[in-house]
């Protein structure tokens, strides 16, 4: 009986080739996206997971929730944190810091500025990364002991066989000559902690104090714990209290304000609420956007499907009457069609397969990963099953018709099936809802990105190279970069230099102080140059910036930014101090508002300054900070700016002799902020498309066949003495009013989604309801065009011919 | 056999009751040879549809070998015309996208003979109709007549105690028409099916052993043929 199913759903198959054509596309193409959507999903929920001990390694998490202020935490931890909770707890059986630190590597002649990751020595019996070549042991008793990547191994020094090759690393004053005692595999795509050059956490010992140990309420780097196995968390979370009473918190803090969270392993990378570390997080929000898409074009191939096989069923209805007076049951009936439509779905699904090999390159870049199409029984089983499900819920309404028809009332010749009814009204609506909801979500992303890149962000950052200074002690720093900027100076094609301590796109320093009323105030600060805001292009929209020719500038004078007056509420702020208890000092100027973070984020209030000395007393608690100068930003003529950029690199070699050059662009610092937002428009942009296409032919298919249906109306009108155009409107006018339909349903769906996604932005562009109405506009054109190119042929023939057999 | 008792079927539209069959009732015996006769309209072939049980009267009762087919549910209608009844179309309903052989093998499948039986069947079926060189034909490479004499053979093939034909003989010419209804005569003397025809023609209508004449819904005359008055 299958076998007889199957030739029939073959032959009907392809003797209208041309719907078979067109639902096989559709299918093909949304199963092909939805394969790429599962790989990017499944890659997501299975990060960390060639962890052996996953299930019994916690990421410590850092609160604090003053009186004074909000809660707030970090992925950042005190110092002493992990060694600690090994020490006190024989549950947890092992433990690692992670610091993540950009550090000068010299090998021979050269140098290079590379992520350095500190980590414990039970760093590797936690973390399954395994040891190609020698061995990690040495970590325990030997500080200058280094493991590499292999891919590292391969670009310092060209080869993998590296075992007991030295190389020097320099962090601040630290010069230290490291062995590499371990080669290691180069870390799976799908791992939070991505790991490149690894040395002893020992080290960081060197730079900082060890007594920092102690220090319980300043936070800097992420810990790791591993319980023992079968030990719930919560055995340890309980006894938490006891031990931050063991340990002396700050005094100013009452018991209970800090206190620590642990976070599985497994939940790491999609847990993005501190994606403050070092660590590869990411916002579980776009698996769900992504997942949505797919389902949205599914949802337009599948509906493609019903509505055609409804519309062609005029042609089978007398073949299920046939079968049901030869003898066939409702059941058998409903089978058969079912059988089609699950064949069909098996039919797209090799070229689905073949679609998601070509598509997945443009996909993985797009999405910023390296997926693979693989032998997955996962991924198998995922397909066997959207196969049914496809088969049966695109071919099950027209099965269920088709079973019901009366076999006495389709051998009479009354055709049983109308494709004009609510039920296919609405599926066409269904399906250009989805269109439309992925249209506008396309069309306002792409506005928000524009205005993301465009918007006056209160500065000029577009001839900004911003280069960040080598850890060297203090003294020498200062010495340092004055001698650069000396140098640079020389340069005609440099127009100024500025250094500061935090940079763009990066957190700036936060000061917390209590104002003299005892309210606790935050405000963000950077310890520039005098020559910061005109190299920034930045505004003084009240006094005067700072003056390199007045000494009391450099300790003294603060600018602040609008932001701040504001909420000091100031009519007048120059010359008056801020609000706290600080040493001498005195607003001089008011800066115009900038973004020197991403849109996310609302304008702070702020103040520069040359010298931090005279706010050492009264301020409370400070984030961020690097009291030194860290970067140059340099700006070159819009003259030559491969020759300025050439010029700056030359500089720096004479003065650096010959050390490792990096520079980055501020405005590439801009736009990198929105990487994700701009792969997600990408791959938005890419769905829609082929939505807007799947939707097309399956628009086409069924007024071609509506077209048909009625042909012998056209003649009549035609005879009576309706035009061409008479008739062309009076076949899209239907197709219309449903493109309206969808297009008012699409709105508030699209309007929600849309306003969700944009209030993770501080700034936005807005929506306009413009561009909605534009959208529906240029749907019903669309749709129009469709059917005419499909009603024309019919509009135009002579009457006679379609009459003739009346 | 069978046994119509006060048989009516109407369409309602709005107040309007329009009857296709008006209080008809009719006793057929196993291995008659019956022609029903009238206009177009008199529900000639509505009444051929009841009795092949893929329609239903709105009053009346149909006994169909003792059984009332009122009272049956779906399920077992469609199992009873399965086992018992062959239909015969005027404009022959085969089945376009399967082969001569397929279609005759499909009455079969929906009675879940086996593989083998079905085999002999379909060949046995080929060979008395002398079908054999064409049963990978489509059913569009055959001539009228042709197709015809599948569609008799599909209704043969489940060996039917009675074969409904709606002018069978419609869409043929003559030469055809007479051949097609010498098989039935053939098939109602030789093995005894019962054979309820619809015809317009009194030539076809005369190979049967009883005509009934039907006009608006009722049976006007009703008349044993009489053999010995030629």
């Amino acid at each position: 009986m299958l076998k007889n199913y199957i030739r029939t759903a073959i032959r009907a198959l392809i003797r209208q080739r041309v719907y078979s054509a067109i639902n096989l596309i559709g299918l093909a193409v949304s199963m092909a996206v939805v394969m790429l959507v599962i790989l990017f999903i499944k890659q997501e929920m299975t990060y960390d997971h060639f962890h052996q001990n996953i299930a019994s390694i916690y990421q410590v998490n850092h609160h604090e929730s003053p009186d004074h202020r909000d809660p707030f935490g970090s992925s950042s931890t005190p110092l002493g944190l992990a060694p600690s909770l090994k020490a006190v707890y024989p549950d947890v059986i092992a433990s690692s810091r992670f610091m993540n630190n950009p550090t000068v590597l010299t090998i021979g002649e050269e140098s290079i500025l590379q992520d350095v990751q500190y980590v414990d020595p039970d760093f590797f019996q936690m973390f399954s990364f395994p040891t190609v070549r020698g061995t990690s042991a040495g970590f325990d008793r030997d500080p200058t002991s280094l493991a590499l990547t292999e891919s590292m191994a391969d670009r310092l020094f060209g080869t993998t066989d590296v075992i007991g090759k030295t190389l020097t690393l320099s962090i601040a004053s630290l010069e230290k000559e490291m062995m590499v005692r371990a080669l290691l595999a180069d870390p799976p795509e799908a791992s939070s902690l991505q790991i490149a050059v690894v040395a002893p956490f020992e080290l960081v010992y060197e730079v900082l104090p060890r007594e920092y140990d102690d220090y319980w309420q300043s936070i800097y780097t992420q810990s790791f714990v591993q319980l023992a196995s079968g030990v719930p968390i919560s055995t340890v979370e309980a006894k938490m209290q006891e031990f931050y009473d063991v340990h002396n918190f700050d005094e100013r803090f009452g018991k209970g304000v800090v206190h620590f969270s642990f976070l599985p392993l497994s939940k790491v990378h999609l847990y993005p609420t501190f994606a403050d570390g070092p660590l590869k997080t990411s916002n579980p929000m776009y698996s769900l956007l992504l997942g949505m898409i797919a389902l949205f074009l599914l949802i337009v191939a599948v509906v493609n499907y019903t509505t055609l096989a409804i519309g062609r069923s005029v042609s089978r209805v007398r073949e299920v009457g046939v079968r049901k007076v030869l003898g066939a049951h409702a059941g058998q009936v409903r089978r058969q069609f079912l059988a089609e439509s699950v064949l069909l779905t098996l039919f797209a699904l090799p070229v689905a397969v073949v679609l998601a090999e070509i598509l997945l390159p443009q996909f993985n870049q797009f999405v910023h990963r390296d997926l693979q199409l693989g032998f997955d029984p996962l991924l198998l089983g995922l397909l066997a099953l959207l196969v049914a499900i496809i088969g049966v819920v695109s071919g099950g309404y027209p099965a269920l018709v088709m079973a019901r028809l009366r076999p006495s009332q389709v051998l009479k010749g009354h055709a049983g099936l109308r494709s004009r009814t609510l039920l296919m009204k609405s599926l066409v609506v269904l399906q250009f809802t989805c269109a439309v909801v992925l249209l506008i979500g396309t069309l306002l992303i792409g506005r928000q990105l524009s205005y993301l890149l465009t918007t006056d962000l209160g500065f000029r950052g577009d001839q900004v190279v911003s280069i960040f200074l080598p850890d060297v002690s203090d003294e020498s720093m200062g010495d340092f970069v004055d001698r650069f900027q000396a140098r640079l100076q020389q340069e005609p094609l440099i127009l100024s230099t500025s250094w500061s301590s935090n940079a763009f796109g990066l957190p700036w320093a936060e000061f917390g102080y209590f104002d003299k009323t005892d309210n606790y105030q935050q405000m963000r600060v950077n310890m520039v140059s005098d020559s910061y805001i005109n190299t920034m292009g930045m505004e003084i929209v009240e006094g005067r910036g700072f003056a390199p020719d007045r000494p009391s500038d450099k300790s003294e004078a603060v600018v602040v930014n609008e932001a701040f007056v504001q909420k000091q509420g100031w009519d007048q702020p120059i010359g008056k101090s801020l609000p706290g208890s600080f040493g001498t000092h005195e607003i001089i100027g008011v800066v115009k508002n900038f973004n020197f973070a991403s849109l996310h984020n609302k304008v702070e209030p702020l103040m520069l300054l040359q010298s931090t000395t005279n706010f050492r007393e009264g301020v409370s608690d400070v984030d961020n900070f690097r009291g030194i100068p860290s970067y140059l930003q340099i700006r070159l003529s819009a003259q030559d700016i491969p020759v300025a950029l050439d010029r700056v690199k030359a500089s720096w070699s004479e003065i650096t002799k010959d050390q490792a050059f990096h520079y980055v662009f501020i405005d590439d610092i801009i736009a990198s902020q929105y990487e994700d937002e701009r792969a997600f428009h990408r791959v938005i942009v890419a769905s829609t498309l082929l939505t807007l296409f799947v939707a097309a032919l399956g628009l086409f298919g069924l007024s071609s066949l509506i077209v048909e249906q009625r042909s012998k109306e056209i003649g009549v009108r035609k005879v009576l003495g309706a035009s061409v155009p008479d008739i062309l409107t009076l076949l899209s006018r239907e197709f219309g009013i449903l493109v309206l339909i969808a297009n008012v349903i699409a709105w508030p769906l699209s309007w929600f989604a849309i306003s969700k996604w944009l209030g993770t932005f501080a700034f936005h562009a807005g929506i306009q309801p413009l561009l909605f109405l534009a959208v529906a506009i240029g749907m019903i054109l669309f749709t129009a065009l469709t059917v005419t190119l499909q009603a024309w042929r019919t509009a135009n023939r002579n009457p006679v011919t379609t009459l003739r057999y009346e | 056999m069978i046994e119509l008792q006060n048989i009516f079927k109407y369409y309602t539209n709005g107040f309007l009751k329009t009857y296709v069959l008006q209080d008809l009732s009719l006793d057929i015996e196993e291995g008659e040879f019956v022609s029903v006769m009238g206009p177009s309209g008199a529900g000639k072939s509505t009444l051929l549809h009841i009795l092949g049980m893929i329609d239903t009267p709105n009053e009346g009762e149909y006994v169909f070998f003792g059984e009332h087919v009122h009272k049956m549910n779906e399920r077992r209608r469609t199992e009873m015309h399965r086992e018992h009844i062959g239909f015969v179309f005027q404009s022959y309903h085969l089945i376009d996208d399967l082969t001569v052989y397929e279609n005759l093998e499909t009455p079969l499948l929906y009675k879940k003979i086996k593989g083998g039986e079905r085999k002999s069947l379909v060949n046995d079926m080929l060979d008395r109709f002398q079908m054999v060189a064409k049963k990978d034909l489509f059913p569009s490479q055959l001539s009228g007549g042709q197709q015809q004499l599948v569609g008799i053979a599909r209704a043969l093939i489940t060996k039917p105690k009675v074969i409904l034909a709606d002018e069978p003989t419609g869409n043929l010419n003559s030469k055809q028409s007479a051949e097609i209804m010498d098989l039935l005569s053939k098939l109602n003397e030789e093995e005894g099916t019962t054979i309820i025809q619809v015809t317009h023609s009194e030539t076809n209508a005369e190979y049967g052993s009883r005509i009934i004449d039907l006009l608006d819904g009722r049976v006007v005359r009703e008349g044993q043929e009489e053999v010995t008055a030629g």
